[in-house]
């Protein structure tokens, strides 16, 4: 019988308040968090730079924007035990649609939005058929989906323009300039939709019914299946979502360097997937949440920034994302090897 | 008879129609490029374009790296195992050998020997990952790809490395060399280790322990194989390939470069041609032979459509697609293995019978 | 000297289970040693430690009176250890020969690998045996029933002096069945150590001369084949009369009318699959491994897809494109694997419970938190789930409690159950539970749900089923109801062509 009810008025505050806190996973990122931070304070100081100002933690939070949409699909993907390689190419190709739309086949700006998000959600639709219809390894369908959307980038970069030769697309729209680089009040606009889709995946995932499936498809989708969820429909449309959000960073990109560029994107595509899973999202799916995410990408960007103001060698970014990668992994495969062989 | 059987074996074989396609493409490319269409003469198909010697050395100096990487992952394949990060570890390696011959005295030879050292570090690296840690070996790979590149960035901060002619001419030369102006040497070299590693694959009970290790890892444990040893060795095998592929790069192109390798593609167009040459993306099967004539035809397509002037981007997109179609081969197979077992073990169907 | 092989309180511990506690006991050569015991008593684990697959907790292995440890499979197999396993250890992409010399290849003077030889080998080998099979085949297009012999063969060819058999004749025709008694026999007389496990008290008594009895992991004793009886050996392995449990149970008088009929159902491996299930009935499906049975209750849940046949469910025909249709018109599958197909073990028993009915909670898009427990509290009460909260992750229940959350889930509140199949459901259970069960299916029964209880244990079947469908090759042989089913006649119909 359950002792729950009578157990719960006994026990003490710490146990239910600060408890759950501090072992919660996300809470220890926080601490590394926080210890970067001041890790980088120092530094800078002992080099006669300032990194903790208002002004650094501005450009952080700008420089994640553009990852987090990735992110966020990415991790979506992840938590149902799939992953999508292709989502950078995807959106690179959404902002360069956009950019076109509006300058070479003079359409208006909203209308460009439209029809970027719709291009980017047909390709994640094809990135699904191929998963779940075909049964394609999703790492193997997302790489080519990958080569693919590079491809269709180039060629749209020249549809309308009257010449062969693919090249970035000028644009000056004042809405896109807004969504890229305006701010409301001291906070930039992209900061803001960010932090609300980051909190709108975070509910849907820990208090909706297709949150729950979700996460239990990652956990276990033959038994899923077998209990009824169709796993098929809702890792359709996970791959969609993942592309739309790529696309939806494509728009950023494209508002913010004021073009769409042909070399968008290039470096989020393996920082949004390492920062998913440093948060915490399994990398066999079933587990993990978007706060963790969010926390993840903090973490990963404050390094990036913090290498650039104590003057280290910025690629050094790239071998410490690799490794991260990999010690994240690795914790991550230790524990559920553990609960797997029971 | 004798004949017969000899075509219908041909005619049999999975590897048949991809050498039409590529007899095919070849012709159409000698035919496109040379200009004949347009009035020059005949002779021209066997000296312009396609067949120029320019055009073909292009190709043949890449297939040669291709073909050593190719040794490596085709058995890594068939193992059940993958290596992403085959083309960081030839650019790391072709960095660290052109620093040495620049900033050091030692005999190129010697250099050379210190860096397929270097590649057997990796590959145990690649072990301790995989075997030890358990990583899936794909999840593992990337992420040390994305190490290799960045160090390889980090080393010179983004510049090249020439090597004189000078100090080393005579691994300059090894490179260059050729015969007749359109076929190197380096080729003829790789031509045997592949015959090597397909004799290695067919014809020794090792080869044949690497296709039980790949089938059915606990199956072939449980009859005295010893699946983790083998795999060490696939992974110090392909290493050192790829440290070497790196190292030739190096003497053709008379220089090293932080991006030039490890954002070419190589290591990829090798493993998509290994799919679509036969091996099951799951191991178990496939061979060299079947690999390298893929191999072929993905280098000679993409020759095709460049000297034909086709846009870059649409290279990059056709590339794609053939993966896809590849894999699609790949999964058809795959699907028919799975449906005929299920059937046999329940209804013991055996026809032949 | 005699070859011999013994264990000296062998004791092995995995998470949560105690498999192996204690055990001793001696093989000899020129002799058939039966172990026998049921589900989870520790046969298998035994097997794995005397392969080299496992290593012991505690305790050791004497081998010829000497005491060996085996870092691998491969150092068993070179002291001359072979186990024939029950989950067939073959390599579906090679030939036959080659799975038969797998780890042993043989090579021609320059270390090559010597196909001719080996095909001459091979071919030898498999006319010995006299089994009609060609030896360059893939191993996995032949059928089930010759894999079986393949791997037979393959521990044939390594002579080994110490052969163990786990469950070998289960996939086995009865010619075969006669081929694998006769090499058997040729063992003993070569003075080889056989050790027999199996759960087929027939053919313990045909051919075995001592019998060791597991239960629980524990030694419990040693007994003579030719001095003892089929009802001594099964209070042995049970610890009581199995006729308490089954006379013990209350089952359902009232069968109702006909509410499942599955006429000349066919797809990929079945065919002509027939039979009428009836409200309050319980069903049950007999036959040997890989006769097809698991395949039936996927067609029915719309897990496979179906070439050709009906279904009909309360008499409308219906074709499910998956199983959330299924559920939807009130059939319900716990499928064999608990553990892989069954629960998601990382999420609680909460979450599990709820599984099939999340679409149907209060509150529109959101989980209504409330709903949840209570639900998921229901059903532990229900099935007296042992576990001090609903938010206990699966993975750390015992196999029994883990069945029972799965029965909670089929069972539960929002669910109208018409019919449910469970498909060996008592796996790896131990028997105080496996009567909880018992008598939760016939309390199920009486409550008017449909059963279908496909096992792979006669006695269950035979005790439990009002009607008992026996299946072979994907097709029925036979319908037997509860009044005329024995075990040799459901199990001729098992085994007929």
């Amino acid at each position: 019988m359950i002792k729950e009810a009578e157990t719960l008025r006994k026990e003490s505050f710490y146990r239910k308040y600060i408890r759950p806190i501090i072992t919660h996973k996300v809470f220890s990122l926080v601490i590394i968090l926080l210890a970067l931070v001041v890790l980088f304070s120092i530094w800078s100081a002992a080099q006669g730079k300032q990194f903790f100002k208002a002004s650094t933690l501005r450009n952080i939070l700008n420089s994640i924007v553009l990852t987090s949409f990735l992110t966020i699909g990415a991790g979506m993907l992840l938590i149902a035990g799939d992953m999508d390689l292709s989502q950078a190419a995807v959106g690179a190709f959404g902002g360069i649609v956009l950019a076109a739309s509006i300058v070479y086949w003079k359409l208006p700006w909203f209308v460009g939005i439209i029809i970027c998000l719709l291009l980017c959600g047909v390709l994640g639709a094809i990135n699904a058929i191929m998963v779940t219809r075909y049964r394609f390894p999703s790492f193997i369908a997302t790489l080519a989906m990958m080569s693919m959307a590079k491809g269709l980038m180039y060629i749209f970069s020249t549809i309308g323009k009257g010449s062969d030769v693919a090249s970035n697309i000028a644009v000056n729209n004042p809405y896109l300039n807004f969504i890229g680089k305006g701010t409301i009040g001291p906070v930039p606009f992209g900061i803001i939709v960010m932090l609300v889709f980051f909190l709108v995946y975070g509910i849907l995932l820990t208090k909706t019914k297709i949150g729950l499936k979700i996460m239990l498809m990652g956990g276990n989708k033959a038994a899923a299946n077998l209990a009824g969820i169709n796993s098929k429909k809702i890792l359709f449309a996970l791959f969609v979502n993942a592309s739309v959000l790529a696309g939806v960073a494509g728009i950023f990109s494209t508002g913010r360097l004021g073009q769409g560029s042909l070399l968008a994107l290039q470096t989020n595509q393996f920082s949004g997937l390492t920062a998913a899973i440093l948060g915490g999202i399994s990398f066999g799916g079933g587990s993990g949440g978007m706060g963790g995410a969010f926390v993840g990408l903090l973490i990963l960007n404050t390094f990036q920034i913090g290498m650039g103001v104590v003057g280290v060698n910025p690629y050094w970014v790239n071998v410490f994302s690799g490794v991260i990668l990999l010690i994240a992994l690795a914790t991550d495969f230790i524990s559920r090897r553990r609960l797997r062989s029971v | 008879m004798q004949k017969r059987k000899i075509i219908s074996r041909i005619l049999r074989n999975k590897s048949t129609p991809l050498i039409v396609i590529l007899i095919i493409m070849c012709i159409i490319t000698m035919i496109v490029s040379s200009g004949v269409l347009k009035g020059e003469p005949l002779s021209a198909m066997f000296t312009r374009g396609f067949l120029s010697g320019g055009n073909l050395i292009g190709i043949f100096n890449k297939l040669v790296i291709q073909a050593f990487m190719m040794c490596g992952i085709v058995l890594l394949l068939i193992g059940g195992n993958i290596d992403l990060s085959v083309a960081g570890q030839a650019g790391l390696t072709a960095m660290v050998f052109a620093w040495l011959c620049q900033k050091t005295s030692l005999h190129w030879i010697i250099i050379f020997l210190i860096c397929v050292v270097m590649g057997a570090i990796l590959g145990l690296l690649n072990t301790l990952l995989v075997n030890r840690l358990k990583f899936p070996s794909f999840i593992a790979t990337i992420g040390m790809s994305s190490v290799y590149a960045g160090l390889c960035n980090i080393m010179t901060k983004g510049d090249n490395i020439q090597i004189s002619t000078a100090k080393h001419g005579s691994f300059v030369t090894m490179g260059r060399a050729n015969i007749g102006g359109w076929l190197p040497v380096l080729f003829l070299v790789a031509v045997i280790v592949l015959i090597a590693y397909q004799f290695i694959l067919s014809r020794t009970t090792f080869g044949r322990s690497l296709y039980m290790c790949g089938g059915n890892s606990t199956a072939a444990r449980l009859s005295g194989l010893k699946p983790d040893r083998i795999l060490r060795f696939l992974f110090l095998n392909n290493s050192i390939l790829a440290a070497i592929g790196g190292l030739l790069w190096v003497s053709q192109y008379q220089l090293a470069s932080p991006t030039a390798i490890t954002s070419s593609g190589m290591d990829f167009e090798v493993i998509s041609a290994s799919v679509l040459g036969g091996v099951a993306f799951h191991g178990g099967s496939g061979s060299i032979g079947g690999a390298f004539v893929a191999l072929m035809v993905l280098n000679v397509f993409e020759n095709m459509l460049h000297v034909m002037n086709v846009q870059d981007y649409y290279i990059v997109f056709a590339t794609g697609a053939i993966l896809v179609i590849a894999l699609g081969i790949d999964y058809i197979n795959a699907e028919r293995r799975r449906k005929a077992l299920l059937v046999a073990s329940i209804s013991g169907a055996s026809e032949t019978k | 000297m005699t070859k011999s092989l013994e264990f000296r309180g062998i004791g092995k511990s995995f998470p949560g289970v105690r498999a192996l506690d204690n055990v001793s006991f001696r093989a000899e050569g020129g002799k058939v040693l039966a172990l026998l015991g049921e589900n989870g008593a520790g046969k298998s684990t035994l097997l794995k430690i005397m392969s080299g697959d496992l290593k012991a907790d505690e305790g050791e292995v004497l081998l010829n009176g000497k005491k060996v440890e085996f870092p691998g499979p491969r150092e068993a197999i070179e002291a001359g250890i072979s186990v024939i396993y029950q989950e067939r250890q073959l390599i579906p992409s090679m030939s036959v020969m080659e799975n038969i010399f797998a780890g042993a290849l043989p090579k021609t003077k320059l270390g090559l690998f010597d196909k001719r030889r080996l095909y001459n080998e091979a071919t030898e080998i498999i006319r010995k045996f006299g089994l009609d099979i060609d030896p360059l085949e893939p191993v996995g297009q032949l059928n089930i029933a010759h894999q079986q012999m393949v791997e037979i063969m393959k521990a044939y060819r390594r002579n080994s002096d110490i052969i163990a058999f786990d469950e070998p004749t289960a996939p086995l025709t009865e010619k075969e069945i006669k081929i694998l008694f006769e090499l058997i026999l040729k063992l003993k007389e070569e003075g080889k150590v056989v050790i027999y496990v199996s759960h087929r008290l027939a053919e313990i008594f045909q051919v075995t001369d001592e019998i060791v009895v597991l239960k629980d992991g524990k030694f419990v004793k040693t007994l003579k084949t030719s001095e003892t009886t089929e009802a001594e050996l099964i209070k042995a392995m049970v610890g009581r009369d199995i006729g308490d449990t089954y006379a013990n149970l209350k089952r359902n008088d009232n069968i109702g009318d006909v509410v499942l009929e599955v006429d000349k159902l066919s797809n990929l491996v079945l065919k002509d699959v027939s039979f009428k299930l009836r409200r309050g009935e319980i069903l049950g499906f007999a036959g040997l491994v890989g006769a097809g049975r698991t395949e039936v209750a996927r067609a029915i849940f719309g897990v496979d897809p179906i070439t050709s046949g009906e279904i009909r469910l309360e008499g409308k025909p219906v074709s499910f494109k998956n199983p959330g249709e299924a559920i939807r018109a009130g059939i319900a599958l716990a499928p064999e694997d608990r553990k892989y197909e069954g629960l998601v073990m990382f999420r609680s028993i909460k979450d599990n419970v709820v599984m099939p009915v999340i679409d149907t909670l209060n509150k529109g898009i959101f989980v209504d938190k409330n709903e949840l427990t209570k639900l998921a509290n229901k059903a532990v009460e229900k099935y007296s789930i042992k576990t001090p909260t609903i938010d206990k992750k699966t993975s750390e229940l015992s196999g029994g409690n883990q069945q029972k959350v799965i029965l909670g889930r089929w069972t539960n509140e929002k669910m109208v159950t018409k019919v449910l199949i469970l498909d060996e459901p008592t796996k790896g259970i131990d028997v105080g539970a496996k009567a909880e069960i018992y008598q939760t299916v016939c309390d199920l029964a009486r409550q008017g749900i449909a059963v279908i209880y496909i096992s792979s244990e006669l006695t269950e079947v035979i005790n439990l089923a009002d009607n008992i469908v026996v299946m072979r090759r994907g097709r029925v042989t036979g319908i037997v109801p509860r009044e005329e089913a024995t075990e040799e006649k459901v199990l001729a119909l098992a085994m007929r062509d």
